[in-house]
């Protein structure tokens, strides 16, 4: 099978027959005349075949005369933040992001720094379909460039977004695995102004990651186990272009990814009150914080785009979802990995407290999350039957269906980038999850059409 | 506008405008079916100085690097330096990106074998089948290689010539030469072999940074006047070349 996923924000794929060269330097020219020409941003994650489609999206970009500014190996948030402060049109990150190593994919920025939201992605898509690119004459092409000092200033910039000094005061030590990935050299000097000592895990690029990129407690076995060795303050697991984190308490205990945006709340709503914006699939730990805090949390599509979208819409002062990804608003227009890390190292020295107990003001709730693998003809009639099964309860069906209880929801929805219905459940107690999922993979299962289908 | 009909795929290359026939989508393809018909192994890339050549560069270089080959960028070279370098370092082949003599907006991919030899009629209709079938071998992300940049080409392409020639003999005479590069590949390396000769070097038109500032072709008097005038100067031009004042004249591809 040719796995291929195109979203209005990003082209992603198994590079090899499906994410080809070819199909790069096509959407990396339409983009180019989507901006009409104008300088572009790139960067890549460590990948071996980011070199290839970097190859790709320079052709492709150089074509329709825009300049390329190349900032080499670099976490998606450095691409963004670069777009916006050298006042770009655009950017491409190159990178697979959360997925294993064959995998690999082009994210698209817009000239404010943010991933195309469905609008601008819908035009580049229609640039796309429709094959007629700009060309500039031979005589207007513009060179491969670079930033030299872009990391300086995008490490002054998250500093000056913190405050610092408490930080610095604490002189912490934070254990981090880098996965392998492009957030390594940066995290090291950002630790590095912050007074801090960072113990590296897997911080060299490689070809094959040492475990699956996403921040997940079942991938942070190393992590842990540097944790209870070196007892440091803080852990944290990042992905490879760094706009995922996760964190893992001085005791060495992993916290969920669906702790990082609550975690980050904490903080962050103290120093500046304002709404937070999440997805529909992100736990309820988010509005017990903003309820302490008198704000309001605002739900929408999964999706980095949306939810940042929403969040400048809405003058939102934290954005992220339950997979470890959240920016503070206005200083990013990205999740944004290293000014997550930041917020709870802030938050942390502010309240001179550890990381565990930090944790210990979230509720405790049980999540269960699972995957029912669907042909794409099948995942709309499961998604149709849990409509029906939900009914008395008015389920929400602004991206797949979400029903709630007084102590409990239930959120099934087709996946973004692989053939699957995910079906999320929290609830108060584990045996109250349980039930729930049970009951919810049952009716999706009963969709019509869906024994016809199977084996 | 540029005529749509200007791509020209033929034994001396595939030809086109830069940006529209020849897009770097296409060069992508061709490369990706070069490295296709070579088998894994060493390409080696070289450019002459169209503005051009830089975009075709990466593209070529994405579709070699799909099927698993290692390009080794030469940059900008004269064709014989890349031809003479696909054989010193055993490459399975080589794409030389130039359009020679056609005006500054055109550009073409060039297919040499592992000889360094253009690719034969056969040879050339395997490839172009390979293309049209659109089918090329991608390699997993994990057997993708890495870019090899190489500048060696030049000196070892000079010293090849070296050892082939009477160098004593050339250099005892003390020549003195005026050489129009028309700001094209051999800008550089010319002038380099003329001093390494003991010869006094006339440079006319050698920046590579330069637009071609007269037709490529070197055939015809029309557009010798400036030679003539630098190497020759006088009341009556332009006069006949005399002895002691030798003329060479380059194409943009270094031939």
């Amino acid at each position: 099978m040719r796995e291929l996923k195109i979203s209005t924000s990003w082209v992603r794929g198994v590079v090899g027959d499906a994410l080809t060269p070819e199909l790069v330097v096509h959407f990396a020219a339409a983009f180019g005349t989507w901006v009409d020409g104008e300088p572009v941003v790139i960067g890549r994650d460590t990948r071996r075949s980011s070199n290839m489609l970097r190859a790709a999206v320079c052709a492709g970009l150089m074509s329709p005369g825009c300049e390329v500014i190349d900032l080499g190996v670099c976490p998606t948030p450095l691409v963004s933040f670069a777009v916006r402060e050298l006042g770009c049109a655009g950017g491409i990150s190159i990178t697979g992001s959360h997925n294993d190593s064959e995998w690999n994919a082009l994210k698209f920025v817009g000239p404010d720094g943010a991933l195309l939201n469905s609008v601008r992605g819908e035009e580049l898509l229609d640039i796309y379909h429709a094959s007629t690119f700009a060309a500039a004459p031979s005589d207007r092409l513009m060179p491969v460039t670079g930033a030299p000092q872009i990391q300086d200033r995008y490490l002054e910039h998250l500093l000056a977004t913190l405050n610092a000094d408490p930080i610095r005061q604490r002189k912490f030590t934070v254990a981090m695995d880098f996965c392998n990935g492009a957030c390594a050299g940066l995290a090291e000097r950002f630790l590095q102004e912050l007074n801090c000592k960072l113990l590296p895990i897997h911080a060299q690029p490689k070809e094959v990651f040492a475990h699956p990129p996403a921040p997940t407690p079942s991938n942070m076995g190393t992590l842990v186990s540097e944790m209870r060795r070196s007892r440091a303050d803080l852990g944290a697991a990042v992905n490879i272009d760094g706009d995922r984190i996760a964190f893992v308490t001085g005791e060495g205990f992993p916290l969920s990814e669906e702790y990082t945006l609550p975690l980050a709340a904490l903080g962050r709503l103290a120093r500046r009150p304002g709404p937070v914006v999440t997805n529909l699939s992100t736990s309820r730990m988010i509005e017990f914080v903003a309820r302490e805090y008198g704000q309001k949390v605002i739900r929408t599509f999964v999706g980095e785009s949306y939810v940042m979208d929403r969040g400048f819409e809405e003058g939102a002062v934290l954005a992220g979802e339950g997979s470890g990804g959240a920016g503070a608003l206005p200083a990013t227009t990205t999740f944004d990995a290293l000014l997550t890390l930041g917020l709870i190292l802030e938050t942390l020295a502010g309240t001179n407290s550890t990381l565990t107990t930090l944790a210990g003001k979230l509720p405790h709730l049980a999540m269960r999350k699972g995957e029912l693998p669907c042909e794409p003809d099948q995942a709309h009639r499961a998604l149709e039957a849990l409509r029906v099964a939900y009914q008395d309860r008015s389920p929400d069906c602004t991206d797949g269906v979400r029903v709630e209880w007084e102590d409990a929801w239930m959120h099934a929805r087709v996946s973004n980038t692989e053939p699957l219905l995910r079906v999320i459940v929290e609830a108060g107690g584990e045996d109250r999850a349980d039930c729930l999922f049970e009951e919810a993979m049952i009716f999706a299962r009963r969709a019509p059409g869906k024994e016809k289908g199977a084996k | 506008m540029t005529n749509p009909l200007s791509l020209k795929i033929s034994l001396a290359g595939v030809r086109g405008v830069a940006g529209t026939s020849l897009t770097p989508q296409l060069v992508t393809s061709f490369a990706a079916a070069f490295g296709t018909y070579c088998g894994t192994g060493s390409i080696v890339v070289g450019t002459d100085t169209r503005p051009s050549r830089e975009m075709l560069t990466h593209a070529a270089v994405a579709g070699l690097l799909s099927v698993g080959c290692t390009p080794v960028i030469l940059g900008i070279v004269p064709l014989p330096t890349l031809q003479s370098h696909v054989r010193k370092i055993s490459a399975a082949g080589g794409i030389c990106i130039t359009a020679s003599h056609n005006p500054m907006e055109w550009n073409a991919l060039k297919f040499l074998g592992s000889d360094g030899t253009a690719l034969r009629a056969n040879q050339f209709a395997e490839l172009t089948d390979l293309y049209h079938q659109g089918l090329y071998p991608r390699v997993s992300s994990f057997r993708i290689q890495e870019c090899r940049f190489d500048d060696s080409a030049v000196a070892a392409h000079r010293e090849t010539i070296l050892t082939a020639i009477n160098e004593v003999a050339i250099r005892s005479r003390h020549f003195k030469v005026a050489i129009d590069c028309c700001n094209g590949a051999a800008c550089k390396a010319t002038p380099e072999f003329l001093k390494a000769l003991g010869c006094q070097v006339i440079e006319v038109n050698t920046d590579p940074c330069a637009p071609f500032p007269r037709n490529p072709e070197p055939a015809g008097r029309a557009h010798r006047g400036g030679l003539h005038a630098r190497a020759c100067p006088g009341p009556r031009a332009p006069p006949p070349p005399r002895a002691g004042c030798r003329q060479h004249v380059d194409e943009p591809d270094g031939r």
